[in-house]
C-alpha cells in the first residue's frame, strides 16, 4: 500500500493508506555496506563521474483520492465554466513556474509538487512561492522521491502532505517531522524562528 | 566571538542525533548508498582515496583555544594525530572511520562546533578576512554579518539541494584577504556617510573549470536587507540554475548565460517581494551581534618596544619573522601574528595534535584565547602585544612553528592532491615540497610571492589566483603540471594565465625557480613578482621559464577534464 501523511494545522499527523502503487514504489533493497571496504576509501573515482544528469519527464502520480491530477497547461487552459465538475488538483513538475498560477487558484484544492529526484531541490522553492507569494491555502503535497530525511525541510517550505515512497516507514517519518526543536530562519510555514530575536536566550561560553 | 545560546545548542545537538540515526539506517542497509551520500556530505563526510574524511566548519575562521584543543583531541582519538587546515577556513581529518563520525560530531557539539554544510550542494561554511576586527585597513568588521549569514544558512530548508555548492564570503577591508571575488556570493561591507552599514553584492565568482571574477549586481544594500536579498539570489539560482550537467550548474554559469545585468534584474524582481518581509533583520540585531566581537581588554604598552628592536637587531631570523609574520594591527602596540603551517617537510596546512594543543596554550597566554584560521592554510594569533613578540617567537621556534615565511614563495597554498583526494589528476604535496626546497634559499630576497597549487581543475588550491599557479593535469594517465602566472586577490582580483605546455613533475620546481630568477633580474625597486608580470607581460616570463626548447613535449595538449 502507499502511505500519505497529512500534517494538520493543529500539528496532528494523519495517515491515509492508499492502494499499492498510488505513489512511487520502493526501489530494490539495498545491500548492507561492507565497512571494511568503505573505510579503505574509494581509490581514484575520476572515471566514475557522469556529468550529465537525467532530467525529469513525467509526474510520478496520476490520481489523488478524489480524481485525477491535471498538468499546469491543462489547468490554465481549462474551461472555467466547468468549475463544479472539473478537476480540483494539479501536479507541478520541477521545471514549471508556480507563479503562472497567479489568479488561477480558484477551485484548486490540491497542488502536488513533484520531487523527481530527492536531491532536486526546486520543489522547495516552488512550494515556498505557492504559499508565501500566491497565498495558496489548500493542500500542497510532495510526490515522487519523498524520503523521510526531507520531510522537515518540506514542512518548512509550506508542504503539508507527503506521498511517501514505497519503502519509507511511517514511524521514521513521524520522527523526522520532529527532528529540530528550533529553527534559525523564516520559512513559508511561518514557524517562530531564532533570527527574529524575540527573546534573549541563555548562553554559556565555549 | 559568538557564543551559542540554548537555541543554537539545541539545533546542533539535534543535528548530531539526526546524523547518528541516518548513519544507523545506512549501516543496516535501510538507507541506500546514493541516498546516504548527500546526507553525509552535508555533515562533512567524504569517502576519499584511502579513507573517509571529515571536514569540520570553522565559521569565518574563528576558534577559541578550547575548540582548538578539542580538534587536537579528535586528531588523537579518531585520526592519526594530525589535521589539515583547508583553503576555506575548515579543518579536515583525513583518516576517520565512517562509523565514528556521529561520535566525533557529538564531541564537537560540546564545544559549539559542527560539520554542518561543509560539503554538498548547499550553502557552505561562510568565510571572511582572517584579520577581521584587527586589520589596519578595515572599514567594517564583517564577522557579525558573517555570523548572521551562518545562522540563516544553517539548515535553510529551501536551499538544501541547490544545483551545486554555494560559497559565501565577506570582505570589510581595503585588501581582500578573503579572496571574496572568487566566491559564488561576495559581500563588500562598508559604512555610508550616515554611518549605516551597507553592502556591495557580487555574484558568480569562482575558480575550477570556469574561473570567473564575480560581477557586482547590487550596491548600497542595507544590512537589514542582507538575508532578504540573499534569499532572492538563492531562489533565482535554485529555480533557474542548470541541473542537467554538473560542470555547468554553479551560479556563475547562470550569471554568464543571462549576463550580470539581467541576472541582477531577475534578483531585484524577486527582492521587491521580500524587502521588508519576515527575513528583514530586527533593528538592534547588528549591535547585538557586534557585541560578541567586541575588542578584547587590550593593555596599554608602548608601541615601540625597545626589547623587540634589540632582538631584531641581534637575531636576523626573528627580524624576518617580525617582518613577514606579524601584520600591522589597528592598535600600534599590538601585532597580528601568523603561525606558518608551511615548514619544510610538512604538507602545507597540516598541524599535529600536539602542535594544536601548544598553539591553544599560546593563544591563552598571548592572544586572549582566540585563534584564526586563514584561507592561506595558516593559523593566526590576532592580538599579540608587541612586547610579547620575542617570547612568543621563541615558544613557536621550540615547536618548529617559527618559520618566517608568511606571504613568501615557501608559504605555498596546496590542496591534498593525489595523496588523499579521489578526484586528483596529480599529486600536489610533493610538488609543493620541491618548490619550497628550490625557492627557500632566495625566498626572503624574492619577497611577496603567492604560489598556489591544485591537484586538479577543481582548484581547491586556488591556482587561478596565485601569482604563480600550478595545476595538476592528466595526460594519458600520467601526471603533468600546467603553470599559470599573474593571478592575484589583494586590492583587486585577477585570474592567472597559462604559460607554456604542461610539464612533468621534475620540471615544476626548476621552472618556477627560473620564473623567480627572471623576476629578480628585472624587478624595479619595491615591485613584487605579480606587478612585474603585469609590467613585463606574460611572454617575457614564458621565455624565461622555458629558455631553449620548452620542457619535454607532453603527449596530448588537451587537458583531460574531471570534476
Ligand atoms: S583541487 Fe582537485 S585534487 Fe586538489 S583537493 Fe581539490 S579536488 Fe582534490
Amino acid at each position: 500500500m502507499s502511505i500519505l501523511l497529512k500534517l494538520h494545522d493543529t500539528g496532528a499527523v494523519g495517515v491515509v493508506t492508499l492502494p499499492e502503487g498510488t505513489f512511487r514504489p520502493a526501489p530494490p533493497a539495498n545491500p548492507i555496506p561492507d565497512m571494511a571496504i568503505v573505510n579503505a576509501g574509494q581509490g581514484d573515482v575520476r572515471s566514475l563521474i557522469r556529468p550529465n544528469v537525467k532530467q525529469p519527464e513525467s509526474p510520478s502520480v496520476t490520481a489523488w483520492e478524489a480524481g485525477s491530477f491535471v498538468r499546469l497547461d491543462d489547468w490554465l487552459a481549462r474551461d472555467v465554466a466547468d468549475v463544479e465538475t472539473g478537476p480540483r488538483a494539479l501536479v507541478l513538475m520541477p521545471t514549471e513556474d508556480p507563479l503562472s498560477l497567479a489568479g488561477h487558484l480558484d477551485g484548486l484544492d490540491l497542488i502536488a509538487v513533484e520531487f523527481a529526484k530527492f536531491n532536486d531541490g526546486r520543489g522547495y522553492s516552488i512550494a515556498t512561492l505557492l504559499r508565501s507569494r500566491l497565498g495558496f491555502k489548500g493542500e500542497i503535497r510532495a510526490v515522487g522521491d519523498v524520503l523521510v530525511d526531507q520531510l522537515f525541510a518540506m514542512v518548512r517550505c509550506g508542504i503539508n502532505s507527503f506521498a511517501l515512497r514505497g519503502d519509507q516507514r511511517e514511524e521514521d517519518a513521524r520522527r523526522a517531522l520532529a527532528t529540530f526543536p528550533a529553527v534559525y530562519q523564516w520559512g513559508a510555514d511561518n514557524r517562530d524562528f531564532a533570527l527574529a530575536a524575540k527573546r534573549q536566550p541563555d548562553r554559556a561560553a565555549a | 566571538m559568538y557564543i551559542y545560546n540554548d537555541i543554537d545548542q539545541s539545533i546542533v545537538d539535534a543535528r548530531v542525533r539526526q546524523f547518528a540515526d541516518q548513519t544507523d539506517r545506512y549501516l543496516s542497509g535501510r538507507l541506500s548508498e546514493d541516498e546516504y551520500k548527500p546526507l553525509r556530505l552535508q555533515n562533512g563526510v567524504y569517502v576519499e582515496r584511502h579513507s573517509p574524511l571529515l571536514r569540520i566548519a570553522i565559521p569565518y575562521g574563528l576558534l577559541s583555544s578550547r575548540q582548538l584543543r578539542m580538534l587536537a583531541q579528535i586528531g588523537r582519538v579518531y585520526d592519526r594525530n594530525f589535521g589539515h587546515f583547508t583553503t576555506r577556513q575548515n579543518i579536515q581529518f583525513n583518516w576517520v572511520r565512517l562509523e565514528d563520525v556521529p561520535n566525533i560530531l557529538g564531541d564537537l557539539a560540546t564545544v559549539q562546533m559542527h560539520a554542518i554544510q561543509t560539503s554538498g550542494s548547499c550553502i557552505r561554511n561562510v568565510t571572511t578576512d582572517h584579520l577581521a576586527g584587527v586589520a589596519h585597513d578595515e572599514r567594517v568588521d564583517p564577522r557579525p554579518l558573517a555570523e548572521l549569514m551562518r545562522q540563516w544558512s544553517t539548515l535553510n530548508p529551501e536551499f538544501a539541494f541547490l544545483p551545486r555548492k554555494f560559497k559565501v564570503a565577506f570582505n570589510g577591508a581595503v585588501e581582500d584577504r578573503a579572496a571574496s571575488e572568487v566566491h559564488d556570493l561576495a559581500f563588500e561591507v562598508y559604512c555610508d556617510e550616515a554611518g549605516e552599514v551597507r553592502l556591495i553584492v557580487k555574484v558568480g565568482g569562482g575558480q575550477g573549470r570556469t574561473p570567473r571574477v564575480a560581477p557586482v549586481i547590487k550596491t548600497g544594500l542595507h544590512w537589514r536587507d542582507m538575508l532578504s536579498y540573499t534569499e532572492a539570489v538563492l531562489r533565482t539560482y535554485n529555480r533557474w540554475g542548470r541541473r542537467d550537467n554538473i560542470y555547468k550548474s554553479r551560479i556563475k554559469i547562470l550569471v554568464d548565460a543571462l549576463g550580470a545585468e539581467r541576472f541582477s534584474a531577475e534578483v531585484e524582481q524577486e527582492f521587491t517581494h521580500l524587502v521588508g518581509g519576515p527575513a528583514t533583520l530586527p533593528a538592534g540585531e547588528l549591535d547585538r551581534m557586534t557585541a560578541f566581537f567586541a575588542p578584547p581588554a587590550y593593555v596599554t604598552t608602548p608601541s615601540w618596544d625597545q626589547e623587540e628592536a634589540r632582538h631584531r637587531l641581534a637575531d636576523p631570523r626573528f627580524n624576518a619573522w617580525v617582518k613577514r609574520n606579524v601584520a600591522r594591527h589597528k592598535r600600534d602596540n599590538y601585532g597580528a601574528v601568523t603561525i606558518s603551517l608551511k615548514s619544510p617537510g610538512i604538507a602545507p596546512g597540516d598541524a599535529t595534535s600536539d602542535q594544536m594543543d601548544a598553539i591553544a596554550d599560546l593563544a591563552d597566554r598571548y592572544s586572549f584565547g582566540q585563534i584564526r584560521v586563514s584561507h592561506h592554510q595558516n593559523l593566526v594569533l590576532a592580538d599579540v602585544a608587541r612586547s610579547d613578540l620575542w617570547a612568543l617567537y621563541q615558544a613557536l621556534e621550540a615547536l618548529k612553528l617559527g618559520e618566517p615565511n608568511v606571504g613568501l614563495a615557501t608559504d605555498v597554498i596546496c590542496c591534498p592532491g593525489g595523496d588523499y583526494c579521489a578526484l586528483a589528476n596529480a599529486k600536489s604535496i610533493p610538488v609543493a615540497a620541491a618548490v619550497q626546497d628550490a625557492l627557500a634559499p632566495k625566498a626572503q630576497d624574492i619577497g611577496t610571492l603567492a604560489i598556489k597549487m591544485s591537484g586538479c581543475i577543481n582548484a581547491c588550491g586556488h591556482h587561478h589566483v596565485g601569482h604563480i599557479g600550478i595545476l595538476g593535469v592528466d595526460k594519458k594517465d600520467e601526471e603533468w603540471y600546467q603553470i599559470l602566472i599573474g593571478g592575484r586577490t589583494d586590492t583587486r582580483t585577477a585570474l592567472g594565465q597559462i604559460i607554456g605546455k604542461a610539464i612533468p613533475r621534475d620540471e615544476v620546481a626548476p621552472t618556477v625557480s627560473r620564473l623567480t630568477d627572471f623576476y629578480l633580474n628585472q624587478r624595479q625597486p619595491g615591485e613584487i613578482f605579480v606587478d612585474a608580470v603585469e609590467r613585463l607581460g606574460k611572454a617575457a616570463f614564458l621565455a624565461a621559464a622555458f629558455p631553449s626548447e620548452p620542457a619535454p613535449a607532453s603527449p596530448d595538449l588537451k587537458l583531460k577534464e574531471n570534476v
